[in-house]
């Protein structure tokens, strides 16, 4: 019995490694490690179709630590907001070291793509954003412009003086 | 608890490990050869059979958008939705064009497949359509380019010091008057040909205002100056010029010319030359064609550069890398970030879905213009092969490419606008003036009430909704487009009602995005990791990549001035970018905006293909005096006006346009100069001129914009 259970619980987890693509929640980012949990709902495509309050069902698991390679490509997400299609979205500057890991208060929805036991692709679900990761809609807290990064300061320096 | 029971145990443990760890691997690799091998002998060979042939990247063809030789580009599906939604029938595109109804889409188009297959199919997409076509990273890709031998192409040489032929002293006797009188007339004695006669001085006054600033000499004006060099206006025409010694009509005319370049419609003259090149336009173009209300800055960025007589290579380094660069104030860190506008206009599609791709598109418009504008090399012919005619490998293409994709374009719209929307950059209490009027308090609050109602009408709607009762969505959609667009007209005042200043721009981002080599520029094809950098052949051996560059002695010569040390770099590479586009030892830089002052004080350039300086373009009629001008270009701290004199006062822009049948005869397009080509010799009138409705002031923002709100 001990076995079974053990072989059962083991096998849950490991098994993520070997899917082509699966549906995750991304508790916590550390370095480039990331625990998760697999997201029964998100699975499949079109349980969102039904409306919301579907979501669930995989609080009680532990998360499973999995390794990111650094090579893996690291993108935003979104679900489309009629059809709750799947839609890949631009390019997370800095990967996992990205502010929306760094930062994240509650856990991600993401998608993880692998070949064999690689991660190749990690889409995460975030507000609408744009190509710079900005929220550009003007639902609730609109942002049309940002500020500028302040370059620096002028010196008296020797660079470019020489003609 | 004896040792011999925690043996048993470590052991028993141990062994279940085992076990599962061979069991784990085959258990599900035995569950995917299963789908795979059904999806490998069922499915494949009829895409492949049936809808390759319009669907694929190897057809080249994506007919409604759509293409099946890999399982994202399935699943994303083309113009009408996915292609294939797993486990759903209804909602497979794909498998309802095969099931022929006669309202709907019907594939393959040459006649419905087997009752067998269409069952296969079923069968597939129900299993949850396992499809192993992923993504994977191909081998490494080489080029075949021989960047050496491609070094020893003309534009790539460095410039070499010329001088005219003749060294002789130039007298009155003598038909040349300038170091550039002298190339052309050894150019033309070579050929067997004569210069015409000078141009009257009335043609010559007409043609000085044309070119320089856009607009014909008032009557006043002509008469004035015609006097001056000798000859009225309305006395006979002259072939030959008498009146004065050359010496001292060169005199009277460089007063005249040094007069037109102070005038601020010079600026409006030649700043309209280069935002053609920058590809200046107030709106996206592409599919839904949206209107870039804060463009006008970059237009007023550059007619007050071109008046100010800005250095060219600080206009190009601001220009890529304004943002960037060392600042004294806020109105000059304003200025800067305006600048940026030329990396943020342009085409777009803003409608497109897929966001990675319309991020790789506005990569590749950005590389194409940065380099065809200050380079005349046409990079972006790389994006998808090596370059087809010129040194240039795919892979110096990506090495750019990782450059602007690690910056922000900050361009502007709005989600209700177009898919592809951004921010724009804030320059709020900077400087730079607001390009509309103030509020009122009235005002100011019919605004909050039109977005409150519009906020409010979408809640009702969405009660409506709750409560079962049925809404059209069309509606839905304009309510939360009337909501969106309200709240950033809203956003554009303070709470005040005084209007914040935007404008489009870049910015560095957060980290550096990494970038894939992409065969054949196939997003779902990429290969290795490529290191930002510029172009090989116009690089010392070696030192194409950002980090050799800015360790390379000849590069640290030429940094931007003020920079907090030699060593500063900024994250995304812009800023080494434009130094290196900027630099003296760049062979290209100073040709290519020489040769593009003579275009247009000409009517044709040296080179004449003035935006591709390649194997594909046209070679110089006169090498040696492409390079005097971009020599003197640099000499004169990369001054525009003081080149734009010295080809103003020679001979040679002095001529008559008039036809001379044997010069004809030897060479019809005028390669030589013998004569001024007709186009440039100012003799048309201006359209604008012609209505009487000249506007002398420019518009205080954008006048398209303005006129379409009534204001």
């Amino acid at each position: 019995m001990r076995f079974w259970t053990s072989a059962v619980l083991l096998l849950a987890f490991p098994g993520l490694l070997y899917a082509d693509e699966t549906f995750v929640k991304i508790h916590r980012v550390s370095g480039n490690q990331i625990a998760i949990v697999p997201d029964a709902a998100n699975g499949e495509s079109g349980a969102m179709r039904g409306g919301r309050g579907r979501r669930g069902g995989a609080a009680a698991a532990q998360p499973t630590i999995l390794t990111v390679s650094p090579d893996a490509k690291i993108t935003s997400a979104m679900r489309e907001r009629r059809t709750f299609e799947f839609r890949v979205g631009a390019e997370l500057a800095g990967g996992l070291k990205h502010r929306v890991f760094q930062e994240m208060q509650a856990p991600l929805s993401a998608r993880i793509v692998s070949d064999g036991n690689r991660i190749t692709e990690i889409n995460v679900i975030i507000s609408e954003t744009d190509i710079n990761q900005s929220t550009t809609t003007a639902s609730g807290e609109a942002i049309i412009a940002v500020r500028p990064k302040r370059p620096p300061t002028k010196r008296a320096s020797t660079a470019g003086k020489a003609r | 608890m004896t040792l011999r029971i925690v043996l048993r145990r470590f052991l028993f443990c141990a062994s279940v490990l085992g076990c599962l760890a061979w069991l784990v691997p085959s258990q599900n690799q035995l569950l995917a050869q299963d789908d795979v091998r059904f999806f490998e002998s069922k499915i494949r060979p009829v895409l492949v059979k049936h809808c390759y042939e319009c669907h694929s990247t190897e057809s080249g063809k994506s007919r409604g958008g759509l293409k099946v030789d890999s399982r994202d580009a399935l699943l994303r599906g083309g113009d009408s939705g996915p292609a294939v939604v797993a486990k759903s029938l209804e909602q497979s595109e794909l498998y309802q064009a095969l099931l022929y109804h006669d309202d709907g889409w019907q594939m393959p188009p040459k006649g419905k497949l087997p009752q067998a297959t269409i069952d296969d199919f079923r069968r597939w997409i129900l299993m949850g359509a396992p499809d192993p076509r992923t993504t994977a990273i191909n081998p490494d890709v080489t080029s075949a380019i021989d960047i050496e031998s491609g070094r020893q192409f003309w534009a790539y040489q460095p410039l070499s010091p010329t001088s005219p032929l003749a060294t002789k002293t130039a007298t009155e006797a003598e038909w040349s008057t300038t170091a550039i009188d002298r190339f052309v007339e050894g150019k033309l004695q070579e050929q067997g040909l004569t210069p015409v006669a000078d141009a009257s001085p009335e043609v010559l006054v007409r043609r000085l205002y044309f070119v320089l600033t856009g607009l014909p000499p008032s009557p006043e004006d002509l008469q004035k100056w015609t006097a001056r060099l000798g000859v009225s206006p309305f006395a006979p025409r002259k072939d030959e010029f008498s009146g004065q010694s050359f010496a001292e009509r060169k005199a009277t005319l460089a007063q005249l010319v040094d007069e037109l370049l102070a005038s601020d419609r010079y600026g409006e003259r030649w700043g309209r030359h280069w935002m053609d090149v920058a590809r200046f336009a107030e709106s996206t173009g592409g599919d839904h064609n949206n209107v870039y209300q804060h463009a006008w800055r970059y237009r007023d960025y550059v007619i007050d550069s071109f008046n100010a007589d800005k250095p060219f290579d600080q206009f190009i380094r601001e220009q890529i890398a304004g943002d960037l660069l060392p600042i004294g104030s806020d109105q000059e860190w304003a200025n800067n970030i305006i600048a940026t506008g030329f990396l943020a206009i342009g085409v777009k599609s803003v409608g497109e879905e897929n966001q990675q791709q319309f991020f790789a598109d506005l990569v590749d418009e950005q590389i194409d213009t940065t380099t065809r504008a200050f380079l005349a090399t046409t990079v972006a012919c790389a994006r998808c092969h090596d370059h087809k005619f010129d040194p240039i490998p795919q892979v110096d293409y990506y090495a750019l490419a990782g450059i602007f994709r690690s910056t922000e374009t900050h361009y502007g719209l709005l989600k209700a606008q177009a898919r592809q929307a951004t921010t724009l950059i804030d320059l709020t209490g900077m400087g730079p003036a607001a390009g509309t009027p103030e509020l009122n308090s009235e005002e100011y609050a019919a605004l909050v009430k039109q977005r409150d109602d519009a906020a409010q009408a979408i809640e009702d709607a969405m009660k409506k909704i709750r409560s079962g009762e049925n809404v059209f969505r069309g509606l839905l959609r304009k309510y939360r487009s009337d909501r969106d667009e309200t709240e950033a007209a809203l956003q554009a005042y303070s709470n005040r009602g005084q209007p914040r200043v935007f404008a489009m721009g870049t910015q560095d981002r957060d980290a550096a995005l990494p970038t894939r080599f992409l065969v054949r520029g196939e997003l779902d094809k990429p290969a290795q990791l490529v290191e930002r950098g510029v172009l090989q052949v116009l690089s010392p051996p070696k030192k194409q990549t950002l980090v050799a560059l800015t360790k390379d002695a000849g590069v640290r010569q030429h940094r931007t001035p003020g920079l907090p040390n030699l060593k500063h770099q900024s994250l995304s590479g812009r800023l080494q970018l434009a130094e290196w586009i900027a630099s003296p030892k760049n062979p290209l830089t100073a040709r290519v905006i020489a040769n593009r002052v003579w275009h247009w004080m000409y009517g044709q350039g040296l080179v004449r293909t003035v935006d591709d300086f390649g194997h594909a373009g046209e070679a110089p009629s006169h090498p040696e005096l492409l390079d005097y001008l971009a020599n003197r270009l640099i000499e004169e701290n990369w001054s525009i006006k003081a080149l734009i004199r010295e080809i103003a006062l020679s001979r040679t822009w002095q001529l008559a346009s008039t036809y001379e049948e044997r010069n004809f005869g030897i060479d019809p397009d005028n390669r030589f100069y013998w004569r001024m080509e007709p186009a440039a010799a100012g003799s048309r009138s201006d359209p604008r001129c012609d209505t009487g409705r000249v506007w002398k002031t420019r518009p205080a923002a954008s006048a398209g914009y303005l006129f379409a709100r009534g204001r």
